[in-house]
């Protein structure tokens, strides 16, 4: 049995008046992949930005319910955002390198949450996570160019290296693919595989597709609402709630 | 089928394509049995040849079908209800193909025969080929349908068709026993009682992936092959 690692009950938000999640309740197994689908403007995002508590962030946004990460309450003034954030990496939708190298960029995370020591282990770190993000042999030698000079794709990957350089235990991922090539996503979706050993995956994917290859579990939202959650498999066969059906089949958008 | 419409609306044309597909093989299938039987009844040999030569319309048909398939996988990636449309309707093309082969194989037999046939087992095939006739067009009724009840019904028919195979094998193996002149004739007509058992094995595999499609369930075939019950106490004689 899986452990749940991130437990939401109830959790609603709002911008403003307008109300973008309603009463969402869902359990986030330990080391495993769980995918949240759904049409553009459901929440999803806003989803994700609940667990990392990325919404402080929004002035006009207020998150009520509960959500625990490792049995603990987050939504709380008293939470150490900042060690929250630590053990939460997290991919947007859109690519957001730093103004700073490419090396830079990675090593950005091991160096202020102090994670290394000398110089050889930050190189060391810096390289092992580009190339685990499948990004190594394109930058190796221009690890010190800016990194908005990279294509959106690599710009992403770097994303993605910078996320895991911290070496968290969540990972949220925003349609990390969605500017991707085919050969970009295989190699992130190969990557994703071999992070869920060892950390707990959350993405957003427009892609029923990609969710069903490597999601173990699957949200559906609509409207703010998560409308149904299950194994990935059932979901993609046999779904039980009409507008998943609906949705994933390209019925409604 | 009583779905909502795809937003791509050639997705939708499509889909109704290949259920017209399955359609248009099913009744031609279906058609080449009653020829089948039909020359049978009235040892009508150039009927019999007639059927044999049409088997190649529906082997060009499923192989076109069998290409869609392949194409609209590639192309939409479906999936839940049009992911299972799709995996069973790759089934039923290549079942109601292999049908299509045990007519012809009817036809075969009757064209080759030039004996006298023994009038109560060809009565008996012939009721057991109507029985057969009937479950084709009720399978491909549920799938008009889509309709898992009564794909169902049409899976529980089968048991019967067992039986009557069975009676027709055990009556076919009396009369050769009792006169060895007929066993060619006899024979035969074994042949084609199998053949007719296998193409209701066939209606209730497509009943199967009907029943999939629509419902996302499995229906499991479990009954046991009963074929052995008649001729293993002959063995031990
Ligand atoms: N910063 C914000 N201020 C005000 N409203 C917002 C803000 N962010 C999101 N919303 C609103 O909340 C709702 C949910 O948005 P969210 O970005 O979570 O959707 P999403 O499912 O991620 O969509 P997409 O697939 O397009 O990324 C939308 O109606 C959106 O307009
Ligand atoms: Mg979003």
């Amino acid at each position: 049995m899986s452990n749940i690692k991130v437990s939401t009950k109830n959790v609603n938000v709002h911008y403003g008046t307008k109300q973008a999640l309603h009463q969402v309740t869902l359990d986030i197994n330990e080391k495993e992949v769980t995918a949240l689908i759904g049409p553009s403007g459901c929440g999803k995002s806003t989803f994700l930005r609940c667990i990392n508590r990325m919404n402080d962030l929004i002035d006009i946004c207020k998150v009520d319910g509960s959500i625990t990460v490792d049995n603990e309450e987050i939504i709380s003034d008293e939470v150490d955002v900042v060690s929250l954030r630590s053990k939460i990496g997290m991919v947007f939708q859109k690519p957001n390198p730093f103004p700073k190298s490419i090396f830079d960029n990675v090593a950005y995370g091991p160096t202020i949450h102090g994670i290394v020591d000398t110089k050889s282990d930050l190189q060391e770190i810096v390289h092992s996570s580009l190339k685990r993000a499948g990004l190594l042999k394109e930058v190796k030698d221009r690890l010190h160019e800016p990194g908005t000079s990279l294509s959106g794709g690599q710009q992403q990957r770097l994303c993605i290296a910078r996320a895991i350089a911290v070496n968290p235990d969540i990972i949220l991922m925003d349609e990390p693919c969605s500017a991707l090539d085919p050969i970009a996503t295989a190699t992130i979706e190969e990557l994703i595989d071999e992070l869920k050993n060892k950390y707990t995956i959350v993405i957003v994917t427009h892609s029923m597709q990609q969710a069903a290859r490597v999601s173990q579990r699957t949200g559906f939202f609509h409207l703010g609402e998560l409308v149904e959650t299950g194994e990935t498999q059932k979901i993609f066969t046999n779904p039980d709630n009409e507008k998943t059906q609906g949705y994933i089949t390209g019925r409604f958008g | 089928m009583e779905q909502d419409k795809h937003i791509v609306k050639s997705y939708d044309d499509e889909m109704k394509e290949i259920n017209n597909n399955i359609l248009d093989i099913g009744s031609l299938v279906e058609n080449q049995l009653k020829r089948a039987l039909n020359a049978l009844k009235n040892q009508d040999t150039a009927l019999a040849e007639k059927v044999i030569e049409d088997d190649n319309i529906i082997d060009e048909k499923f192989r076109q079908l069998d290409q869609n398939l392949v194409l609209i996988l590639g192309k939409r990636q479906p999936m839940a209800m049009d992911l299972r449309t799709i995996f069973s309707a790759i089934k039923m093309n290549k079942d109601l193909e292999r049908l299509g082969d045990h007519a012809t194989n009817i036809a075969k037999r009757t064209s080759m025969i030039d004996l006298v046939l023994p009038e109560k087992p060809v009565r008996d095939i012939l009721r057991m080929g109507e029985h057969v006739q009937i479950m084709i067009g009720k399978v491909i009724q549920s799938f008009v349908n889509f309709s898992a009840e009564e794909a169902k019904a049409v899976w529980n028919m089968d048991e019967e068709i067992d039986d009557e195979y069975l009676g027709i094998l055990r009556q076919l193996l009396t009369y050769m026993m009792e006169e060895p002149k007929r066993i060619s004739a006899c024979t035969n007509l074994l042949y084609m009682v199998k053949d007719l058992e296998r193409v209701g094995d066939y209606v209730q595999n497509i009943a199967e992936d009907i029943y999939y499609a629509v419902s996302g369930e499995p229906l499991y075939n479990d009954t046991p092959d009963r074929q052995w019950e008649v001729i293993k106490p002959l063995k031990k004689k």
